[in-house]
């Protein structure tokens, strides 16, 4: 600009000391501007920053509300981690069967490459066992932490935590966790009861499936079968427990409530009509539910390696 | 050799002033640090997660790293026309191509080898182990795919600039990675075109789920055949050199105009 207004001005011999002046006042005005608009900038970038701390209270506040949405992971991933919950409850499956992915139908299983990255990644179905289940558990850890709201992912954790991991406490911290998260889902409690049974802790086992009963069917349809097997299974443990305690009248009650649910089951007939002849029922109480959680420990190891839609 | 040697200096020379490698590895040990302070419901003694997702991170940072690096270096020659007083030196552009690759290449495997020795750090301090022979060829074998990876961005900065080459290599690789070895998975749902499409996309592709040993390591399932490790490592040098060749025939009657700089 200096060079472009002495050209202009030369040759009309004008005042230079003048141009100058004009200049470094020009100067002086455009930092004074600058300085101006860096202010002004800065108090536009306070106002938004202002706002947006504002918008962000609110809306913490309405996910609180909503939903577990207000954890970290919900805020920084919205509905994102739900996907990614599901792929870590995978990536723990896969690490019970030893790094193997799920199977799904392939057009060719036997190209070049194929060969190649089954030589350099093998795949090995093997189950962990033991201590060693204990690598899946982050997993779990991760996909509860993106999706709370999961009931299942939380009672998986419990059973393994509780069944090979050898640590019942930390299945109860789980469970206690879900019941917070979850606080209107019978099957927490009812995976309470179980877990307070193992332990021989009759009185939490009875205020658990207690909780359970008054809870069904919570936020699932009544007349499923899931649902209603589980409620079956609240009133069965509920019995044998009033059973235990000599409440034979309180105990016939639950019993023919599961008669309600499922009229075919005849052993259960058998055990009311034994219990209102005064007799005591051949198997007890005690040996009825051990043998159950046998068999509910035994049904899940049985599922582990049923995937829908898996070849 | 020599000449390709000194533009691969100054490759060097450039990027560690620019350090993207530091915040990197900066990154890459905060976000371990966070994954083995994670709280697994008090139970200790589990290691495996940290292995699968440190040598993820490192995977990921390694392939940012080799992308940014590799795409930026031709283009950025040009625009500030450095490449005039360079291509005016005795050196020939398939050498120019060679050093430019060599630089980005070996500074990428470096920064992977830190990596490497972070997680193996970390991993130790959670009480686990890594097979050593196996972190080797897992390092061999990650190192080739950089090389695939730097050459395959080279090839699209030699026509493009440096943004443009970057997204390229990234859709490129990426599919490498992820959509690759699903293919099958897919072909067994498309019929027809489609399926023709997908197999020769199967086909032409590099295929990067040969070198990914991070199931092995995670799984201590010890180290694979050296053999396959030879023939893997062949197949990686040629597709480099099947993207060297389109690189060179890309580049070597290229035109710079000083118009076009910006």
């Amino acid at each position: 600009m200096a060079c472009i207004q002495k050209q202009a001005v030369l040759p009309g011999q004008p005042d230079v000391t003048a141009t100058e002046t004009g200049n470094t006042m020009k100067q002086t005005e455009a930092r004074d501007l600058s300085a101006i608009r860096g202010w002004l900038m800065l108090i536009l970038l306070g106002v938004i920053s202002f706002s947006v701390s504002c918008w962000l209270s609110v809306s913490t506040w309405t996910l609180q509300a909503a939903d577990n949405r207000s954890s970290i992971a919900g805020m920084l991933l919205g509905e994102g981690r739900l996907a990614l919950s599901g792929h870590f409850y995978e990536l723990a499956d896969e690490y019970f069967h030893g790094g193997l992915e799920h199977q799904t139908k392939e057009a060719f299983r036997d190209s070049l490459f194929q060969k190649a990255a089954g030589e350099i990644s093998p795949r090995r179905h093997i189950h962990l066992s033991g201590a060693e289940t204990s690598e899946i558990i982050p997993w779990l850890r991760l996909a509860t932490m993106m999706n709370p709201s999961n009931v299942t992912i939380y009672l998986d954790t419990a059973y393994w935590l509780s069944s090979e991991s050898g640590r019942p406490d930390l299945a109860e911290q789980v469970l206690l966790e879900a019941q917070v998260r979850n606080p209107s889902s019978y099957k927490v409690q009812l995976e309470r009861g179980r877990l307070f049974l193992q332990e021989k802790r009759i009185k939490d086992a009875k205020q658990a499936f207690n909780a359970g009963l008054a809870l069904w069917p919570g936020e699932d349809k009544p007349d499923t079968f899931e649902a209603k097997d589980d409620k079956a299974s609240l009133l069965i443990y509920r019995a044998l427990i009033h059973e235990a305690e000599e409440e034979r009248q309180e105990a016939i009650t639950c019993l023919k409530g599961i008669l309600n649910l499922f009229p075919e089951r005849t052993s259960i007939k058998d055990r009311i009509k034994t219990l209102e002849e005064g007799k005591e029922p051949s198997l007890l109480a005690s040996q009825v539910w051990s043998d159950m959680l046998k068999k509910d420990v035994q049904t899940k190891s049985g599922d582990r390696c049923k995937h829908p839609g898996e070849e | 050799m020599t000449r390709i040697l000194t533009i691969a200096s100054t490759v060097w020379m450039e990027i560690i002033r620019k350090k993207d490698v530091y915040v990197l590895l900066i990154l890459l040990g905060t976000l371990l640090m966070a994954l083995v302070s994670l709280n697994v419901f008090g139970l200790g003694g589990t290691v495996k997660y940290v292995k699968d997702l440190g040598l993820l991170m490192a995977l990921i940072f390694s392939w940012i790293l080799g992308v940014n690096i590799s795409s930026r270096e031709l283009p950025s020659e040009e625009a500030q026309g450095t490449v005039f007083p360079l291509l005016a030196k005795p050196i020939t552009r398939a050498e120019l191509i060679c050093g430019k690759w060599l630089g980005t290449w070996s500074i990428a495997s470096a920064a992977t080898l830190l990596f490497y020795i972070l997680i193996t750090g970390v991993v130790q301090f959670k009480g686990g182990t890594f097979n050593l022979a196996a972190l080797l060829q897992a390092f061999i074998l990650h190192s080739l795919t950089l090389g695939i990876i730097c050459i395959i961005a080279i090839a699209f900065s030699t026509r493009m600039n440096q943004d443009a080459s970057a997204a390229m290599a990234y859709v490129v690789t990426g599919t490498a990675f992820f959509v690759v070895p699903r293919i099958p998975e897919l072909m067994a749902q498309a019929t027809g075109f489609s399926a023709n499409v997908l197999f020769l996309l199967y086909n032409l592709l590099p295929h990067f789920e040969v070198f990914d040993m991070r199931k092995r390591l995670v799984h201590d399932f010890g180290p694979a055949s050296w053999k396959m490790v030879l023939i893997v490592a062949c197949y990686g040098v040629l597709i480099s050199l099947v993207f060297f060749l389109a690189a060179w025939l890309a580049y070597r009657n290229k035109r710079f105009s000083r118009g076009n700089l910006m």
